[in-house]
C-alpha cells in the first residue's frame, strides 16, 4: 500500500520509452541546432540551419522564439550554470591538468559517478541524492527516466527536448559536432548530453514542464531588421545586375596568350586582389574553390599532425602525405633544433601546470615577460619578426610538399585518379585551353596574432586550414607527364611550356609566396617578373585595404596593413568575408572590368564547355551551398550579436582550448565576434543581405538542375538565396520566383 | 608648510608623477569627447612620460640615497619602484587598450577611468600621509569597480563589480579604523614618524588589533582566503582590466604589509598568522588553478596562489622578497592575460601526471641541491640556514629539481644527467638574480628579517613538498578511480566556481 502511494497515479503513469525511441527522438529534436565547430577549424555555418525548410522570414521568426528569449526563470538559470560547468569540465581539450575522472566511459556515466558529490546538484537533499546514485547506467534509459520524472507526456518528449537543446544552444551544437566528428575521442552525444540535463532539472527544476512554451509563438522582433535588408538587397541586386549586364558584350571566347593565369579561392577577399594583379599586366585569374576539389586528408610526416583539407560537406577520400623536400643534413638540423625548442616549452610548462613550482617561474620570468609586453605593444611587427628570427635560428623551418604518390599504407592517389582530379579540376574551372606559360593555384590562409578566431579567416573550402598543400599538391599532379599524357588523349592539351606553380596568398597582408619548384621547363625571367608584379598588386591592395578600415589617409599602407596582422592588441586584423553578398558564376570577362569591392564569390565557369551540366551542378551544390553557409553566418551574427554571434571580443574567455565563453561562464558563444562584422558597437560594417547567386547560363538548364536537387529547391524556394540567370541566349537577365518561375529583370 | 626649499626634485617629480595621469584623465575626458581616439593616444602618451620620469625618481633614489622628501610624499624606494611597476603595466594596458577596445561604446569613460585609476594607486604608494593612502586605496578600488563593470546593462559584469565593492569595503573600513588606532598612538598622520617610533614603548594590545585590521584589509584586496571569491568571479572584465587587476591592485594588499613591515616584523605572532594565512590560499589557489577548464579562471585561481604565496613571504619576514614576487608575478600575469587570445594554439607537452619515473627524481636530486645553491648565492642568502630563509631556498630546490628532472625526461638518463644538472644550476642561478635585483632595491629599508622555524613553518612546507612529489609522481593518476579523489575533485571544482550572479546562464542576458 506505502509502495503504490509513492508512485504517481494510475493514470499519470506512463509507460517507459524505450531507449531506442529515445535515441529516435533526440535525433529529431536535434535538427533545431546547427553544430558548432571548434576554434581549430572554424567552419561558417547557418545557424538557423534546422529551420532552412521553412520559408526565410517564418525560419527567422521561430529562430526569435526559440533562440532569442531574454527571460529566464531562475531555475532555469541554475539547471544552465550547472550544464555549462560539467559541459566546461568534461570536454575540455588541453587546458586543464587534473581533468575530470574517467571520460573514457562517456559523459554521462563520467558524470554520474561524480554526481552524488556534487552539492550544487542536490543540494544536500538525501532523497534527490539517492535517486541520482539509482539512475541507469544507460544514457538514454536515463533520459527516459527523467522525462517521466517530468511528467513529459510521450507525444510532448521531441518538443521538451528540441527546447532542452536550445537552452545552450552553443554547446548543444559543439556536442552535436563532437558526436558526427569525434566520436572516438572521450565519447558524448546529445543523449548523453540530455540525460545530464534532464536529471539536474529533476533536481533543480522539478516544474519545468511548466515553463512558459514559447515555440509556435513567432517573435517579430526582427521586422524592422528584415525591412531593411529587403531594401539593401533590391538596392544592391539591381545595381549589381545592371553593372553585369553592361559586361555581357565583353564575353569573348577568343583571348591572347596571358603571361601567367593565376587561380584564386572563389572567397570573397580574392576579388579585389585579382583585380589589383589583373591591373599590372597581361594576367589572367580565374575563381575555383580553394581546396581545388582535391578531397583530401593531410598528414604532416614532420608533425604526426593530421587534418581534414576538403570542405566539410565531403569526406576526405585520400590521405596525402606531407614529406620534407629538405636534404637530410637539413632535416636532421631541423630535429636538433626542434628538440632544443620541446625542452624549452617543457620546462615552462612543467613548471607552470605543477604544484609548488610556478611560484619560482614567474619571479624567473617576469623580467622577461614584462619586456616582451613592451615590445609586442610598443613595436608589434618588430616583436613578430624578431621572435620568427630566433626561432629561425635555433630551428630552421622545414619546407614540406605534399606527395601524391605514396601508396604505402593506403596513402596518396592511385595514377588513374590523379589524371581524373586534374582533368576535373581545370574542365570545373573553364580552364581548358590558351594556358599560359606560368599557371598559379593559389591556395589562401591569413596570418593573425593572439586571435581565436585565426581559423575562421582561412580557407573554409579547406576546413578551415590554409590551403597552400592543394595546391601544391595539384600543381605536382598537373606538371605530372603522364597525368598530362592522359588529359591529351580527352582533348584537354597543355603546351609543353606550361608549368603548374603552387602558392599561398596570404589574405591579412596580401602576401603571395610562390612555392619553389625544380621543373626544367620553367620560365625563370618570367617568374621573377610575377613575383614583382605581385609586390606592386600587394602595395596596391593594401591602400584599398586601409580604406576599408577608415584610415584611407595611412602614410604608408602597406605597413598598416602588416601592423594589422602582427599586431597583438589588434581586434579587426581583416575583414575577412563581411560584406559578403553575390556569387557570381560565369567567365571573369563578365567581372573583370567592375568594381565588385570585395562582395563577390566569383567562380569561374563557361556554360558553352558544360556541355552535360554536370559543372554547373556541382558549382551550385558544393561552392554555392558553403558560400550560403557563410553568407547566412554574417548576415544572423550581424543581426543579432549575442543569440547568433559571440559578442564582443573584450571580454571573451577561451575555453578547454575549443571556444568561447563570455567572462565568467555563459553558453558557448558561436558565431562571428562582433568586431568581425561591425566598425564600432553601434556602426556595422558586414551589410546583412541574404547571397544573391549570378549565373551566366541559359534558363532551361538551370531549371532542369533545380528539378533535380532538392538542396537548390530548398535554398532558392524558401528564399534563403536569390538566383539570378543571365540567360546567353537572348542577352537578358532573369530572376527565380519562390514559385519557381523567372521574372524578368528590367534594366 | 611648503616652501620653495622644500620643492627638491624628488619632491617635484613626486608631485608631476602622481599628477600627470590625472592631467591627462581631464585632458581626454574635457577636450576630446568628440574625438576620443586622439584624446586616449595623448593621455597614453603621458602615462609614458610619466614612466620615465618614475624610472628617473628611481634612479635618483638610489644614486643619492638619504635625500630626505619634505613633502607629503613618501619618496622612499619601495615607492618609486611601486611607481615604476603602476606606470609601466599602465602604460601598455593603455596602449594595448588603444587597439583592442577600438569601437567600444564606453571608450572614452574607459580611457579616462584608466587615467585615474594610474593616478590613484600612484597616490596610494607614494603617501606619506595616511589619509592619502588611504584615499588611494579606496578611489582606486572604487575606479576598479567601475572598469570591472564595464557595461553595465550586462547583469553578471554588475554582479561581479557588486561583489567586489562589497569586499573592497569592508577591507577600506578596516584600513580606515587600522590607520586610525595608528595614527592616535603615534600622534602623527606621517608614515615616516610611524615607522620610526619606538613601538615597544607603547602598549601592544592595540597596536595589534591596528595591524590586524590593515592585515584583513590586506587580505580583501589581495584575495586571502576567505575573501578571495571577487578574484575568481571578476573575469566579466574587459581583458585589459584583468592584466591591470592581476599586474597591478591586487597586490595592494602585499604593498601595504610591506609598507609597515617594520611593526610587523615586532609581531611574530602576526607574522605567523599571516604565514597561515597566504598558505592556505596559496595551497587552494593552486589546487583550483590545476582543474580550470577555461584560461581566464584559471589564470585567476593561479593569482590567487600566488597572491597566497606572497603573503607567506611577509609571514616568514623576508619582505623584500614578497615585493620581488608581487613585481614579477604581476608583469608575468599580465602577460599571460594579454596574450590570452592565442591559448587555444598553445601545445602541451606531456605533463609531470603522465610522466613519473622515481628513479629519474632521484638522479634529479644534484640538479636541485646545485639550483637551490646557486639561487641562495646570486641572491646573497645563505644555503642552510636554521631560520625562514631556509623555505625559499626549499623552494628553489623543489623549482631546480623539476629542470633536473624535465631534461632527464628527454632521453637516455646516462647522457642527459650532467647536462640536467648544469641547467638546473643555471635555472636557480637566474632565478636568484631576478629575486636579488629586487631585493637590493630595498635592502635601505632594512625589512628583511627571517624569523626563527617554527611548527607550522614545517607543516605548510610539507603540505607543498608532499603535493608536488605526488603530482610528480603521478599519485593523482593513480587515485582517479578513488571515491576519495572524486569527492576532493568535486569539491575542489564546486568551490571554485564563481559567485552564481556573476555567471551568465542563459545567453541573451549578455549585452556588450
Amino acid at each position: 500500500m506505502i509502495t503504490e502511494s509513492l508512485l504517481p497515479p494510475v493514470s499519470k503513469r506512463v509507460q517507459l520509452t524505450t531507449s531506442d525511441e529515445i535515441r529516435a527522438t533526440v535525433a529529431e529534436a536535434a535538427n533545431i541546432v546547427s553544430p558548432v565547430w571548434p576554434l581549430k577549424t572554424i567552419i561558417a555555418c547557418n545557424p538557423l540551419q534546422g529551420l532552412e525548410d521553412l520559408p526565410f522570414e517564418t525560419a527567422v521568426a521561430q529562430g526569435d522564439s526559440l533562440f532569442r528569449q531574454t527571460d529566464a526563470s531562475p531555475e532555469l538559470a541554475s539547471v544552465n550554470r550547472q550544464l555549462i560547468k560539467w559541459c566546461v569540465t568534461f570536454l575540455d581539450e588541453g587546458q586543464a591538468t587534473w581533468v575530470m575522472p574517467d571520460r573514457k566511459k562517456g559523459f554521462y556515466r563520467a558524470w554520474k559517478q561524480l554526481v552524488s558529490f556534487d552539492t550544487q546538484v542536490h543540494q544536500g537533499k538525501k532523497a534527490d541524492k539517492q535517486w541520482l546514485t539509482t539512475l541507469p547506467e544507460n544514457a538514454a534509459d536515463a533520459l527516459a527516466v527523467c522525462l517521466n520524472k517530468l511528467n513529459v507526456a510521450p507525444d510532448e518528449h521531441e518538443v521538451f527536448l528540441k527546447i532542452a537543446l536550445t537552452q545552450l544552444p552553443g554547446w548543444s551544437g559543439y556536442i552535436k559536432w563532437r558526436e558526427s566528428d569525434q566520436p572516438g575521442l572521450n565519447p558524448i552525444t546529445l543523449v548523453d548530453f540530455l540525460a545530464v540535463r534532464l536529471a539536474i532539472t529533476c533536481c533543480l527544476w522539478p516544474e519545468a514542464i511548466h515553463q512558459p512554451n514559447q515555440v509556435g509563438l513567432p517573435g517579430n522582433r526582427m521586422a524592422g531588421a528584415l525591412a531593411t535588408l529587403k531594401h539593401n538587397e533590391t538596392t544592391y541586386q539591381t545595381q549589381l545586375v545592371d553593372q553585369l549586364m553592361t559586361q555581357l558584350r565583353f564575353v569573348n571566347p577568343l583571348r591572347q596568350r596571358p603571361d601567367a593565369q593565376l587561380v584564386f579561392c572563389i572567397d570573397v577577399r580574392s576579388e579585389p586582389f585579382r583585380r589589383s594583379i589583373e591591373a599590372q599586366g597581361n594576367y589572367e585569374t580565374l575563381g575555383f574553390a580553394g581546396f581545388f576539389g582535391l578531397p583530401i586528408r593531410l598528414n604532416d610526416t614532420v608533425t604526426g599532425a593530421a587534418h581534414d583539407s576538403c570542405p566539410v560537406l565531403l569526406k576526405p577520400s585520400h590521405t596525402i602525405d606531407q614529406k620534407p623536400t629538405a636534404t637530410a643534413h637539413e632535416q636532421a638540423r631541423f630535429w636538433r633544433g626542434k628538440r632544443v625548442i620541446d625542452t624549452l616549452r617543457a620546462f615552462y610548462q612543467q613548471l607552470k601546470y605543477n604544484f609548488s613550482t610556478p611560484f619560482a617561474l614567474v619571479e624567473t620570468l617576469g623580467a622577461g615577460c614584462g619586456l616582451l609586453m613592451l615590445e609586442r605593444t610598443l613595436a608589434p611587427t618588430l616583436s613578430v619578426q624578431t621572435r620568427h628570427r630566433f626561432t629561425e635560428a635555433i630551428r630552421p623551418g622545414l619546407s614540406t610538399a605534399p606527395d601524391a604518390n605514396d601508396h604505402h599504407h593506403h596513402h596518396g592517389i592511385t595514377p588513374d585518379l590523379q589524371a581524373v582530379y586534374a582533368e576535373g579540376a581545370l574542365r570545373l574551372m573553364g580552364l581548358t585551353d590558351n594556358f599560359g606559360r606560368l599557371v598559379v593555384l593559389c591556395g589562401h590562409g591569413s596570418s593573425t596574432q593572439n586571435n581565436p578566431y585565426s581559423s575562421a579567416l582561412d580557407c573554409g573550402a579547406c576546413g578551415g586550414n590554409h590551403g597552400g598543400a592543394n595546391a601544391q599538391l595539384l600543381a605536382a599532379l598537373l606538371n605530372t607527364p603522364s597525368v598530362r599524357k592522359v588529359l591529351a588523349n580527352h582533348a584537354l592539351r597543355i603546351p609543353a611550356d606550361t608549368v603548374f606553380l603552387a602558392a599561398e596568398h596570404n589574405t591579412t597582408t596580401d602576401d603571395v609566396v610562390i612555392y619553389s619548384t625544380e621543373h626544367k621547363a620553367i620560365d625563370q625571367a618570367a617568374l621573377v617578373d610575377l613575383r614583382c608584379k605581385l609586390t606592386l598588386a600587394k602595395v596596391a591592395n593594401s591602400a584599398y585595404r586601409c580604406r576599408t578600415f577608415g584610415n584611407g589617409n595611412s602614410i604608408d599602407p602597406a605597413r598598416e596593413t602588416l601592423r594589422r596582422s602582427n599586431d597583438w592588441a589588434e581586434v579587426r586584423p581583416e575583414w575577412g568575408l563581411a560584406r559578403n553578398a553575390a556569387f557570381v558564376v560565369g567567365p571573369r570577362q563578365l567581372t573583370e572590368k567592375l568594381d565588385l569591392e570585395g562582395r563577390c564569390f566569383l567562380h569561374s565557369y563557361n556554360w558553352e564547355q558544360d556541355t552535360n551540366h554536370t559543372h554547373l551542378e556541382t558549382i551550385l551544390t558544393a561552392p554555392m551551398v558553403v558560400a550560403q553557409w557563410i553568407n547566412s553566418q554574417y548576415l544572423f551574427s550581424t543581426l543579432d550579436p549575442v543569440a547568433y554571434g559571440s559578442g564582443s571580443k573584450v571580454t571573451h574567455n577561451v575555453t578547454g582550448k575549443l571556444g568561447i565563453m563570455q567572462g565568467n561562464a555563459s553558453d558557448l558563444m558561436h558565431g562571428l565576434p562582433l568586431q568581425s562584422v561591425k566598425r564600432s558597437d553601434t556602426e556595422t560594417y558586414h551589410e546583412p543581405q541574404r547571397l544573391c547567386t549570378v549565373v551566366m547560363a541559359p534558363r532551361a538548364r538551370i531549371d532542369l538542375l533545380v528539378a533535380r536537387q532538392p538542396v537548390l529547391q530548398k535554398l532558392f524556394f524558401n528564399e534563403w538565396v536569390t538566383l539570378v540567370a543571365l540567360d546567353p541566349t537572348d542577352k537578358q537577365a532573369y530572376r527565380l520566383n519562390s514559385a519557381g518561375d523567372w521574372a524578368l529583370l528590367e534594366s | 608648510m611648503i616652501s620653495i626649499q622644500s620643492l627638491n626634485y624628488p619632491s617635484a617629480v613626486h608631485a608631476l608623477v602622481v599628477g600627470l595621469p590625472l592631467a591627462g584623465a581631464i585632458l581626454n575626458g574635457f577636450f576630446f569627447s568628440r574625438n576620443s581616439v586622439r584624446g586616449s593616444q595623448i593621455a597614453t602618451t603621458i602615462v609614458w612620460v610619466t614612466w620615465l620620469m618614475a624610472i628617473s625618481g628611481l634612479v635618483n633614489v638610489l644614486l643619492y640615497p638619504n635625500q630626505e622628501d619634505r613633502m607629503v610624499f613618501s619618496g622612499d624606494n619601495l615607492s618609486w619602484l611601486m611607481a615604476v611597476l603602476i606606470l609601466g603595466v599602465s602604460g601598455i594596458v593603455h596602449h594595448f587598450s588603444l587597439r583592442y577596445m577600438s569601437g567600444d561604446r564606453t571608450y572614452h569613460r574607459y580611457f579616462i577611468t584608466l587615467s585615474l585609476i594610474t593616478s590613484t594607486a600612484l597616490l596610494m604608494v607614494s603617501s606619506d600621509h595616511l589619509l592619502g593612502l588611504l584615499a588611494g586605496w579606496g578611489l582606486s578600488n572604487v575606479l576598479l569597480v567601475r572598469l570591472m563593470i564595464h557595461k553595465s546593462g550586462w547583469a553578471a559584469a554588475y554582479q561581479s563589480g557588486k561583489l567586489a565593492f562589497r569586499t573592497f569595503a569592508f577591507g577600506f573600513i578596516c584600513l580606515l579604523v587600522g590607520f586610525g588606532l595608528l595614527a592616535n598612538l603615534a600622534n602623527s598622520f606621517s608614515m615616516r614618524t610611524i615607522l620610526k617610533l619606538d613601538w615597544a614603548s607603547l602598549p601592544t594590545f592595540p597596536v595589534t588589533v591596528a595591524l590586524s585590521l590593515i592585515l584583513v584589509a590586506a587580505m580583501t584586496q589581495s584575495a586571502q582566503v576567505p575573501f578571495h571569491r571577487w578574484l575568481i568571479s571578476s573575469l566579466n572584465s574587459p581583458t585589459p582590466i584583468s592584466a591591470l587587476m592581476h599586474a597591478g591592485l591586487v597586490n595592494g594588499g602585499g604593498f601595504l604589509l610591506v609598507r609597515f613591515a617594520p611593526l610587523y616584523l615586532a609581531q611574530p605572532g602576526l607574522l605567523t598568522i599571516l604565514f597561515t594565512i597566504g598558505g592556505v590560499t596559496a595551497v587552494i589557489g593552486t589546487a583550483w588553478k590545476l582543474l580550470q577548464s577555461d584560461l581566464k579562471r584559471m589564470l585567476a585561481c593561479s593569482t590567487m596562489g600566488q597572491m597566497g604565496f606572497m603573503m607567506m613571504q611577509c609571514g616568514l619576514g623576508l619582505f623584500p622578497a614578497a615585493v620581488a614576487h608581487l613585481c614579477w608575478h604581476g608583469l608575468f600575469k599580465a602577460y599571460l592575460f594579454l596574450s590570452g587570445g592565442s591559448a587555444a594554439q598553445e601545445k602541451r607537452g606531456p605533463m609531470p601526471r603522465q610522466l613519473g619515473s622515481p628513479l629519474a627524481l632521484l638522479l634529479a636530486l644534484p640538479g636541485g641541491i646545485a639550483g637551490a645553491y646557486a639561487f641562495a648565492t646570486l641572491s646573497e642568502k645563505p644555503f642552510v640556514a636554521a631560520n625562514t630563509t631556509a623555505l625559499l631556498i626549499g623552494f628553489a630546490f623543489m623549482s631546480t629539481i623539476q629542470v633536473a628532472y624535465t631534461v632527464l625526461q628527454t632521453g637516455k638518463l646516462i647522457w642527459r644527467w650532467l647536462p640536467a644538472t648544469l641547467l638546473a644550476l643555471l635555472a636557480g642561478g637566474l632565478y636568484g638574480l631576478s629575486v636579488r635585483a629586487i631585493e637590493t632595491l630595498l635592502t635601505p629599508l632594512a625589512i628583511a628579517v627571517p624569523q626563527p622555524l617554527n611548527v607550522l613553518h614545517g607543516l605548510f612546507f610539507g603540505v607543498f613538498l608532499f603535493a608536488w612529489l605526488a603530482l610528480n609522481l603521478k599519485w593523482p593518476v593513480r587515485q582517479q578511480t578513488t571515491r576519495l579523489w572524486h569527492y576532493l575533485y568535486v569539491k575542489a571544482l564546486n568551490t571554485s566556481q564563481p559567485h552564481p550572479a556573476t555567471t551568465t546562464p542563459t545567453r541573451n542576458v549578455y549585452q556588450y
